[in-house]
């Protein structure tokens, strides 16, 4: 019953994240979606992890974690370039940035 | 693990309840700075729920290095780059569709593979510490140099001015 419970959650989760990453137009605002969904995915990794393989689970979730605060270290950084190259963070004035500099 | 099987229910329940709320927060703040502290309470609220299946180190591990760290960061670059550019309208029900199918296709996908129940364990620190140097060191010294580089990565990026 609980995996089912938590696979619920999860689900829900990740459509909030993924309706997130869809609905907004700033880049930090997709990031935070994206890493909503993330959480869903471990959250429902370690809870079958319990069943499937309760030892070797916890290992990939630690590296998962720290693998996961690396990219967010690479991501946000390229945001902050994104706006001070163009002053804005938002990702549909992007590519209208990049069509006006080749002209 | 818990005295009674319902009080360990009771407990997902309000983790769930917690986790879903500060995930419709982050989702539908205003402010991007609070859509990043929304993004700090769901980690935080599914670090409870990763506790709640037994794996505490890990929980420990979930706030510390990710709310502690990742969120903070996301928190302050935020701060940093000010107000955001809004959602788009037009959007919306057809998003609301997607995301309904992403949902209804996660939960069917990964249905057989929950339908057994949740077996609480619990490890200890020495026992993940010996499995972690004892087998999977080179993982760990390689995700040490990536991490490393990632941050070198990160300043260098940050650090360029606007070219052209």
């Amino acid at each position: 019953m609980e995996a089912m419970f938590i696979l619920a959650v999860s689900a829900c989760l990740f459509g909030i994240g993924a309706l997130g990453a869809v609905v907004h137009r700033s880049a930090t605002r997709k990031l935070i979606s994206l890493e909503l969904m993330f959480n869903a995915e471990l959250l429902l990794f370690l809870a079958l992890s319990t069943i499937y393989a309760p030892v070797s689970g916890p290992l990939y979730a630690i590296f998962v974690i720290a693998l996961t605060g690396s990219e967010v270290g690479v991501i946000v950084p390229i945001i902050v370039l994104l706006y001070r190259r163009i002053g804005t963070v938002d990702t549909t004035r992007l590519a209208i940035s990049e069509r006006g500099g080749e002209e | 693990m818990f005295p009674s099987s319902s009080l360990y229910i009771l407990y997902l329940v309000m983790g769930a309840a917690f986790t879903l709320g500060a995930a419709i927060i982050a989702l539908a703040a205003k402010e991007d700075v609070y859509a990043a502290l929304g993004l700090g309470l769901v980690g935080v609220g599914v670090a409870a729920l990763i506790a709640l299946l037994g794996y505490g180190i890990i929980s420990v591990f979930h706030i510390l290095v990710y709310v502690g760290a990742t969120v903070t960061f996301v928190v302050f670059s935020v701060l940093l780059i000010g107000r955001g550019v809004g959602w788009e309208r037009r959007l919306l029900p057809p998003a609301l569709a997607t995301a309904a199918l992403i949902g209804v296709a996660y939960f069917a996908s990964m249905y057989v593979l929950a339908q057994k129940p949740i077996m609480p364990v619990n490890i200890g620190l020495g026992d993940l510490g010996a499995e972690i140097f004892g087998r999977h060191l080179i993982a760990v010294i390689f995700l040490a140099f990536a991490l490393a580089s990632v941050m070198i990565e990160g300043v260098l990026i940050a650090s360029k001015q606007g070219e052209e």
